[in-house]
């Protein structure tokens, strides 16, 4: 009796190793193609479901995006209005007022204006925070502006020692030396309240969810190697197309 | 043979680490423009409220909401000089613009802070603005070539001259 295997039975068991492999690469593949399925129909019709116009804001989502909130580097406040540099982006009473800045050097209420002093540059906004006016003093003062405030009616700033003091419309400045009337702008923390605000103007809307769709479905949401996944799932569906061809074709041979 | 590839070798290795001939950066303080567009003396700065047809043409001009309420500007009776701010991609490029009889005497790009685009500092091309008056629609009576790969910092350019001259109109209208 002959007990090696013959090559009838070698073959089957190879076509039975390969109809099951066919078979768990399916059923392992299954979530992707779904989820690839969906998100691209999702895609397609972006604009239909206004996704470009719709944002979520999770933290936890936020921060895979690297929108961490950075400390606070310096905070004034003066009458009810708080300055805040946060990164290097400038802040007013919570909200962003679209200026980038290095340093803050204080904040102080000259009639109907406020005076925030950045690092060569004063800006001049109304109470609900609209720029009046940006004034760049590169090039008159020897060093960066150290401290902002007021002298009666008139702004006042100091740099490298020196004192200035503006005309009446805050137009331009002029040395002074007499500052022993003078209110300088002193840092002090924000409350745990403004620094929610703070930290939610920050981040401002979150991401689209066309963007978080987008990054899901190429894989960028996990980093440089989502993609490298993608990849091999896409190349994994090729081999099991090909797997499904060659077995549809050995049954149909069988029949 | 030996010493003209180290030659070589030192010559590309020169070439590799060598700066780019020019970059973003303050080029030109405010005051140096100033004085170069008045060498005798330079006017009292002068503050212009930008609001009702001026903003609205401005804006118009812009493309966009011009942020600042007011701005400010040296002025002699006949030759006006505006220094403006423009963002080209995303961050703005400061930018020196002299008017004298509605036309552009000169422009100069004080600032310039993207890491591309920086070109449109060359006279080659900022002397293109040299004479150039507004047309109808409030555009340039003439053509302005481009630069490749400078795009949006030639279009803020351009805007900044045009709003510079509706400016001096509206100062030199209204003195």
């Amino acid at each position: 009796m002959n007990t090696s295997p013959t090559p009838t039975n070698g073959n089957n068991r190879a076509r039975r190793w390969f109809r099951r492999g066919h078979r768990w690469a399916g059923l392992s593949l299954v979530v992707f193609i779904l989820f690839l399925s969906i998100s691209g129909i999702a895609l397609n019709h972006s604009g239909g479901f206004e996704l470009d116009r719709r944002y979520v804001n999770w933290s936890w989502l936020l921060d895979a995006y690297g929108l961490q909130v950075p400390n606070f580097s310096a905070s004034f406040e003066d009458s009810g209005h708080r300055a805040t540099l946060l990164g290097e982006r400038l802040f007013l009473d919570g909200r962003d007022i679209g200026q980038m800045e290095s340093v803050l050097a204080g904040i102080a209420t000259v009639g109907s204006l406020l005076v925030i002093g950045g690092e060569q540059t004063i800006y001049l906004l109304t109470a609900d925070g609209e720029l009046v006016e940006a004034i760049d003093f590169g090039s008159e003062l020897d060093g960066p502006i150290e401290k902002v405030g007021r002298i009666g009616d008139r702004a006042a700033v100091q740099s490298s020692g020196r004192s200035y003091r503006s005309d009446p419309g805050i137009a331009v400045f002029e040395a002074w030396d007499d500052v022993s009337a003078a209110y300088w702008s002193i840092a002090t923390p924000p409350d745990a309240a403004e620094v929610a605000a703070l930290e939610t103007a920050w981040r401002g809307r979150g991401v689209t969810v066309e963007r978080l769709l987008l990054d899901l479905h190429s894989g960028r949401i996990i980093g440089r190697t989502g993609p490298l996944l993608m990849d091999f799932v896409a190349a994994f569906l090729i081999v099991l197309s090909l797997s499904g061809l060659i077995l549809s074709k050995v049954r149909n041979r069988r029949k | 043979m030996l010493n003209r590839m180290a030659l070589s070798v030192l010559f590309i290795t020169g070439l590799a680490f060598a700066g780019p001939a020019g970059e973003a950066g303050r080029y030109v303080e405010t005051d140096e423009y100033l004085s170069s567009v008045f060498p005798a003396e330079v006017p009292a700065v002068k503050i212009l409220w930008v609001a009702g047809d001026l903003r609205e043409g401005v804006e118009r001009t812009l493309g966009h909401r011009f942020a600042a309420l007011r701005v400010r500007y040296w002025f002699d009776g006949a030759r006006s000089a505006w220094v403006l701010d423009e963002i080209g991609k995303e961050l703005p490029i400061t930018i020196g613009v002299s008017v004298s009889g509605g036309a552009i005497q000169n422009v100069r790009v004080l600032e310039f802070r993207e890491s591309r685009g920086w070109e449109v500092r060359y006279p080659f091309f900022t002397d293109q603005f040299v004479d150039a008056r507004l047309g109808p629609n409030e555009r340039l009576d003439r053509r302005i070539d481009g630069i490749t790969g400078a795009t949006m910092s030639v279009d803020a350019v351009t805007r900044i001259a045009r709003i510079a001259l509706l400016m001096h109109e509206h100062v030199a209208n209204s003195d």
